[in-house]
């Protein structure tokens, strides 16, 4: 590799960077991130995932939010930073990997194409660009994948339990990583678990503090309540994982790393890539209901396979054309998308509702509102509010305080009581279905969201 | 030369691509802009001329077609958006078969397929607008140019243009083509046989030119934007839709790719002119809507076709039928909900229950046309209120604008009224204004006995 070929990929990479970190902090959003933020809030305000509060994931990234918000204050924006440069982080791992073992001659566009088939996916760029754990388990899995194939089999464990202690969706890297070293190697397989430990230990520190309730909410909770309250999850998946047939860059994506599983069958990398992007793509395809954005843990290893397969067509022909037209087709579809997401909520929407209920706030007011509004306003959320989505949990009482549960039927009875002096909600049908606007005096609605605030007197 | 089991291949495949447009046509397939089309052709069975006794903004070919159609089998959807199936068929036919002269069994298989299982192909050539026959002629027009017989050609181009102005373009097209590589004979063959294409044109020119120049050409220069603030960036949207469909970009990026690499080739400069010009031409009707460019769809395929002649082996005719067949089904899986013709059934139904004879109906299309009711003047086409003039300069054009129809309605001069749109009940206040009211499906409503003073 010449010093003239590291310039112009890192170059590329700096660009998509760069674009990463603007994406993040103007456009960056997704509902399931406030949970995440409110967890990090939560950490950093002394309390412990599954002990004091419950949380469906697994701790890494929360711990790493965390100190993200220590260092850059409370917020969205620091996460979103750190979560853009991750992104970016595997993007250039990727490149760099594409560029050290693709022949002389196209092995810089190669690179490039690879790049961007990552840095310019849309879904990783709307989704490993907040502060959920996607842009991290991307970094850690191709650094897990890269020091496989470079024989350092503890730093590959370390980095695959990392990947697994951020999320449970990167869960199958691990295993396929220590298969692949188990059938070539009993002692780096040994040293890869012992790795893997290491990564694991914030599950495994937890898993000592507080099992009973970590088994429940990152293992219970998936099992037996994920699907509550969504009948239609069957055919959601099967839209999920169609998806791709209705999709621009899904198709392009999809075709080019099938076609890097069969051209580059012969090559060990892509061999381990292959495996790793199949073992992803049907425990993916399991997590009832699964979503989209799932499947950007596995876009480094489908872009590695993109320019295995664009290597090979350059190999049988040499020409440059496939990867400019992936590059420019990727960057293309893109800006479509960013364009016609522009009126999407996003955080400057949230800031607005957050500034009314800071408004609407009294001192030691009970707030009742997304998590969002929580992180943004400051206040602490009362025990079992910390995440919207556990009230789907319908359990008696006595077991549901073990988890910091409040079930659905709880809560209406809170509200309705008039439990909370301001309520907050984005969702319409919540609004009507708890009679928000019948137990406030005061309302107000701020794009989709609504702020309440003043009891009627009972 | 290819051999006849490759032929017969070639048709088992074309023939299940007809099979599959023919059922569709008769289940899912709908389009609310097919009632005017349906209605002006019923119109015309009534004996009423196009322009000169109702306001109709498309050239005159396909109503023509729909109303011989319904003459011979009856009044209805169901033989025209048959008839519309089997002209997307043909089109699909004559550029495979036209494909396999030229290349191999998997590149004529994978062509049938990029057009015939295209979604926008699917949903709107099975209706009765000009989609499909417009696809038909093309096609048809472009196989007379390359064989050489110009007088066909032009007939075929001209009839294409006569059937849609969406066609317009294939016809010069074609004429400069034929200039250029021979001799003014072929040229003059090529405009004879396009005048007698265009004689439908032609004959509305000469019975009701000012109309005809209002309707077809004044409409869509001066009103068609009216009521669309945003079509700038629907436009660009629309434009750009390819990128965002998998099917779209195959079908785009191997035209693409075909158009450079077949360069050399007579028959792909032609298409690439044409598919070109097609597209252009497409791009600048504001508002511009996918299925205007299913007229561009068959040259598109024939270039993409090169393309596929530079790959080896037999892989596109199983990998381009496996992704068009599973994209295909998806969106029809995902469009099952929406509108059909058996949504409209009961509203149909309730109107005619509720209409006594010589009572004043104000309805969609589609109802005028199942109920057997024959629309009041200026009723015949409803994105024609949209058309503000006064009405002294409005009634000779057969328009009625929004205004004094609302008029009308709040005047209850309409002893029945049906609508599909909510947002029209709310925008009138239609519910005091009737005694009766029944709200059918999400959608539509059907009001009756009006509130006279």
């Amino acid at each position: 590799m010449t010093r003239r070929e590291f310039a112009t990929v890192g170059a590329a990479v700096a660009a998509i960077a760069a674009m990463l970190l603007v994406y993040s902090q103007t456009r960056g959003f997704g509902w399931d991130e406030g949970f995440h933020l409110l967890a990090a809030r939560l950490i950093d305000a002394g309390k412990r995932p599954y002990a004091d509060f419950i949380f469906a994931q697994t701790p890494l990234n929360a711990w790493w939010n965390a100190l993200l918000m220590r260092l850059t204050g409370y917020g969205w924006r620091g996460p979103h930073a750190g979560a853009a440069l991750e992104s970016a982080g595997a993007v250039w791992l990727v490149a760099d990997f594409v560029l050290r073992r693709a022949p002389v001659g196209a092995r810089v566009w190669l690179a490039i194409a690879a790049a961007a088939s990552i840095g310019l996916n849309q879904v990783a760029v709307n989704y490993a660009t907040m502060s959920q754990a996607y842009g991290l388990c991307m970094l850690l899995g191709v650094a897990a994948f890269r020091l496989c194939l470079e024989g350092r089999a503890f730093l590959a464990g370390v980095a695959a339990g990392a990947a697994a202690s951020a999320s449970l969706l990167t869960a199958p890297l691990g295993l396929t990583l220590f298969v692949w070293l188990a059938f070539r190697n009993a002692r780096k397989a040994a040293a890869f678990v012992l790795g893997a430990l290491v990564g694991l230990s914030p599950i495994l520190w937890y898993l000592a503090i507080a099992p009973k309730q970590l088994w429940f909410e990152v293992v219970g909770f998936h099992l037996y309540y994920r699907q509550v309250d969504w009948s239609g999850w069957f055919l959601h998946d099967l839209e999920v994982l169609t998806g791709w047939l209705d999709s621009g860059q899904g198709m392009l994506t999809i075709m080019l790393a099938g076609a890097g599983i069969v051209l580059g069958r012969k090559r060990r990398e892509i061999v381990l890539c292959s495996w790793i992007a199949i073992a992803y793509t049907l425990y993916l395809s399991a997590t009832h209901p699964t979503f989209a954005q799932y499947f950007t843990v596995a876009l480094p290893f489908s872009a590695i396979l993109a320019a295995a397969c664009l290597q090979e067509l350059d190999e049988r022909r040499p020409q440059r054309w496939p990867a400019y037209v992936v590059t420019g087709l990727m960057a293309a579809m893109l800006g479509r998308t960013v364009w016609q997401q522009a009126a999407n909520m996003s955080w400057a929407n949230l800031e607005t509702v957050a500034a009314e209920v800071r408004r609407a706030l009294r001192p030691g007011d009970t707030l009742y509102a997304d998590e969002h509004i929580y992180v943004l306003t400051g206040v602490m959320p009362p025990a079992g509010m910390e995440w919207g989505s556990s009230h789907k949990i319908a359990m008696p009482l006595d077991q549901a305080h073990l988890y910091h549960v409040l079930p659905q039927a709880e809560l209406d009875i809170l509200v309705k009581r008039g439990g909370f002096a301001v309520a907050e909600s984005c969702d319409e049908d919540e609004v009507k279905r708890l009679g928000l606007a019948d137990l406030y005096k005061q309302s107000k609605q701020i794009g989709d969201c609504f702020v309440f605030h003043e009891l009627k007197a009972r | 030369m290819n051999s006849k089991p490759d032929k017969l291949l070639l048709g088992a495949v074309c023939l299940a691509i007809t099979a599959a447009l023919l059922i569709y046509s008769q289940t899912e397939a709908f389009a609310w802009d097919e009632g005017f089309h349906l209605l002006a052709a019923r119109l015309i069975l009534a004996g009423k001329r196009p322009y000169a006794d109702f306001l109709f903004a498309q050239t005159p070919l396909n109503a023509f077609w729909n109303a011989l159609i319904m003459r011979v089998t009856g009044v209805g959807w169901r033989v025209p958006q048959m008839a519309a199936a089997l002209e997307t068929a043909g089109a699909v036919w004559l550029i495979a078969s036209y494909i396999l002269m030229r290349s191999r069994l998997s590149v004529a298989i994978a062509v049938a397929v990029l057009i015939g299982l295209n979604d926008v192909v699917v949903w709107y050539g099975c209706i009765p607008q000009a989609y499909g026959l417009c696809m038909l002629l093309g096609s048809v027009a472009f196989r007379f140019c390359i064989g050489g017989r110009a007088l066909w050609a032009g007939l075929a181009a001209g009839a294409a243009a006569s059937a849609s102005l969406l066609a317009a373009p294939l016809g010069p097209v074609l004429f400069v083509w034929i200039s250029i590589r021979s001799r003014m004979r072929q040229s003059l063959a090529f405009v004879a046989g396009a005048v007698v294409g265009l004689s439908p044109v032609l004959w509305a020119l000469a019975t009701a030119a000012h109309r005809f120049i209002f309707d077809v050409v004044g409409f869509h220069v001066y009103y068609r934007q009216v009521q669309w603030s945003g079509w700038v960036s629907h436009d660009a949207g629309v434009m750009t839709a390819w990128l965002d469909s998998g099917t779209g970009l195959i079908l785009i990026g191997l035209a693409l790719a075909g158009a450079w690499v077949g360069r050399a080739r007579d028959d792909i400069r032609l298409c690439s002119w044409v598919a070109g010009v097609a597209a252009a031409y497409l791009a600048t009707a504001h508002p511009t809507f996918p299925q205007y460019f299913t007229a561009a769809i068959p040259f598109a395929a024939v270039l993409a076709s090169a393309a596929l002649d530079k790959v080896d082996g037999r892989w596109p005719a199983v990998v381009i039928p496996a992704l068009m067949v599973a994209a295909l089904s998806r969106e029809i899986w995902q469009e099952h909900t929406d509108f059909s013709w058996a949504t409209l059934a009961p509203v149909i139904q309730k109107v005619k229950e509720v209409t006594t004879p010589g009572a004043r109906v104000l309805a969609d299309e589609h109802i005028y046309l199942m109920s057997g009711i024959i629309p009041p003047e200026g009723l015949e086409w409803s994105a024609g209120h949209k058309i503000e003039m006064p009405m002294d300069r409005a009634r000779p054009f057969h328009v009625l604008p929004q205004s004094e129809l609302d008029k009308q309605i709040r005047n209850r001069l309409f002893d029945v009224l049906e609508t599909c749109e909510e947002s029209d009940v709310k925008r009138l206040i239609l519910k005091p204004l009737y005694k009766n009211m029944e709200p059918i499906g999400d959608d539509c409503f059907v009001f009756w006995n009006p509130n006279r003073p």
